[in-house]
């Protein structure tokens, strides 16, 4: 089957944004797996606050600068393995990823338990930058699939609205689901269907270029570029389809304190953090955050 | 002034309706406690010899404790008369027993109570509030049936506070007889899981630990009383 490239609205070129390196082990990556399907249907993404018309100064973000792997892999949030970011890519090393399982549940036409190796969908590589609510960002290559294509196979009922990920239950391996017991363990995230619909939203099984680290949420997690990085779900061991809107672990935990869209806004306060800057990990300077985190043209209009 | 005071409470205490003084017996003998189907805190499974004593059938209720604290305000998620008394902290549940003349059970006692005359290893749901969203909230402590000592809601509906100090690996040394916990420590142990836990955190074996100053809108305890062994507390 042929592939048709065509450039979305956030899209530059690979080659403005990708070192060499990280571009040739990409194309190994994506040539090799087989757990994906062809790698030749493979479209590749980025982003530009030039293009696309953001307000952003162009010398206060630069996003030919991928955040080193090194620093992304060594700066994880990823509270089942502890709160330490820079010991999470040691402590979530006892997760294992093989033979994982997705259950698929509610409102949906077959409820079933998909086999992640079994899923086969054309990938992509999209370079995206994630917001953390904490004030920080990063600028990542993700491989994998738009999460529509997994609804569609799914095919959830005409009544389902929302759709809940819940990850893995493992207090053995995990001690923080252990030690902060108080918490509603498993860690849940939930999405509008038409946010999850949208071409941005993105299952991710591969970080620069290579699968997914354990401390990155492998071997399958979301990834929502214009909301707060804790909506970005790691690890995903099931998903349900529904008609109200789900609990959260967060919005659970403190529903005045974080709401179910945590769409990231600069003028907003959220959590614990003024959002107006963020900081560069491995940088010293700080960034304006934008809003919906400089996907607006691609998203506002969800939110109208 | 202070004995006025105490005997006032006790009083209020013991013509209040309150569940308190509605105790079951759990008789003399061994169990397994812990699994080795955990972390290192729960293993190993062992056996342990108790003592006879008596445990209170219900979580002690918002009723039962504004009686004995007038300026306790119950959390949104626990706030009917009965539902379970929750944000108390282990000083303030130790005081509630004891001016009943009562204790807090020791965490050998609690696991004894909750896995019953057959030694259960898991949760029965029937027995059992938990695995719910966070906004379900508690039930009345009598809501679902008992356990086959006669005691409610061991498992699920609020965690519960116990006597002991936490060590994680105190079953390695603890006594085969009566154990009473480390003699010291930074941590209590707390029991039994919420409405919201799932199933995992509500096995019988399972063991947590909070500091003893702590309030949580999930955590309640209930009382315990030493049996004619021990000649009573």
């Amino acid at each position: 089957m042929a592939s048709i490239k065509i450039p979305k609205s956030w899209q530059i070129s690979e080659q403005e944004v990708t070192p060499e390196d990280i571009y040739l082990r990409r194309r190994e990556f994506l040539g090799t797996s087989l757990k994906l399907g062809s790698a030749t249907m493979a479209a590749i993404y980025g982003f530009s606050p030039f293009t696309n018309g953001w307000s952003a100064e162009p010398e206060q973000f630069s996003p030919s600068t991928i955040t080193p792997e090194i620093i992304a892999s060594r700066f994880n949030n990823f509270y089942e393995f502890g709160v330490e970011k820079q010991e999470i890519w040691k402590s979530s090393r006892k997760l294992q990823t093989e033979g994982w399982r997705i259950e698929v549940g509610g409102l949906v036409k077959n409820p079933q338990t998909l086999e992640f190796e079994t899923l086969k969908f054309p990938e992509e590589e999209r370079i995206y930058r994630l917001r953390c609510v904490e004030a920080w960002s990063v600028v990542i290559p993700w491989i994998g699939f738009p999460l529509r294509l997994l609804i569609d196979k799914l095919e959830p009922l005409a009544s389902a609205r929302y759709i809940k990920f819940t990850t893995f239950l493992d207090p053995i391996i995990a001690p923080g689901q252990k030690k902060r017991f108080w918490e509603p363990w498993p860690y849940t995230e939930g999405l509008r269907l038409d946010e999850a619909r949208h071409d941005l939203t993105f299952m991710a099984t591969g970080i620069y270029g290579h699968p997914l680290p354990n401390q990155h949420g492998a071997p399958l997690r979301l990834v929502i570029p214009w909301k707060y990085g804790f909506k970005s779900i790691k690890s995903i061991a099931r998903i349900e389809f529904t008609r109200e809107e789900p609990e959260t672990f967060y919005t659970s935990l403190s529903p005045l304190v974080y709401d179910f869209d945590a769409n990231v806004h600069p003028d907003i306060p959220y959590a614990r953090w003024h959002q107006a800057f963020e900081r560069i990990p491995g940088q010293e300077e700080t960034v304006k955050t934008l809003p919906y985190n400089g996907y607006a043209n691609q998203v506002a209009g969800l939110y109208l | 002034m202070k004995n006025i005071f105490h005997a006032f409470m006790v009083l209020v205490l013991m013509t209040s309706n309150v569940e308190s003084s509605d105790e079951a017996l759990i008789p003399a003998g061994e169990f397994v406690m812990g699994t080795d189907q955990s972390t290192p805190a729960e293993r190993p499974a062992h056996k342990i010899w108790l003592d006879d004593f008596y445990l209170d059938r219900f979580e002690i209720s918002n009723q039962n404790y504004e009686a004995f604290d007038p300026n306790y305000a119950r959390s949104a998620s626990s706030s009917c008369d009965r539902c379970p008394a929750t944000r108390v902290t282990w000083y303030e549940a130790k005081a509630y027993c004891k001016i009943l003349n009562q204790r807090l059970p020791t965490e050998a006692e609690w696991e004894k109570a909750r896995r019953g005359p057959q030694g259960n290893s898991d949760t029965e749901r029937d027995t059992a509030h938990y695995a719910l969203p966070v906004k379900a909230g508690t039930l009345a402590v009598d809501s679902l049936p008992a356990n086959g000592y006669g005691i409610h809601h061991l498992a699920g509906n609020v965690w519960e506070w116990v006597n002991d100090w936490h060590e994680e690996l105190y079953y390695q040394k603890s006594p085969v007889k009566n154990p009473q916990g480390p003699s010291k420590g930074l941590r209590k142990s707390v029991r039994g899981g919420s409405w919201y836990n799932v199933g995992w955190y509500t096995q019988p074996g399972m063991r947590f630990q909070l500091a003893p100053h702590v309030k949580l809108n999930s955590l309640g305890f209930r009382c315990a009383r030493s049996g004619q062994a021990a000649g009573g507390d």
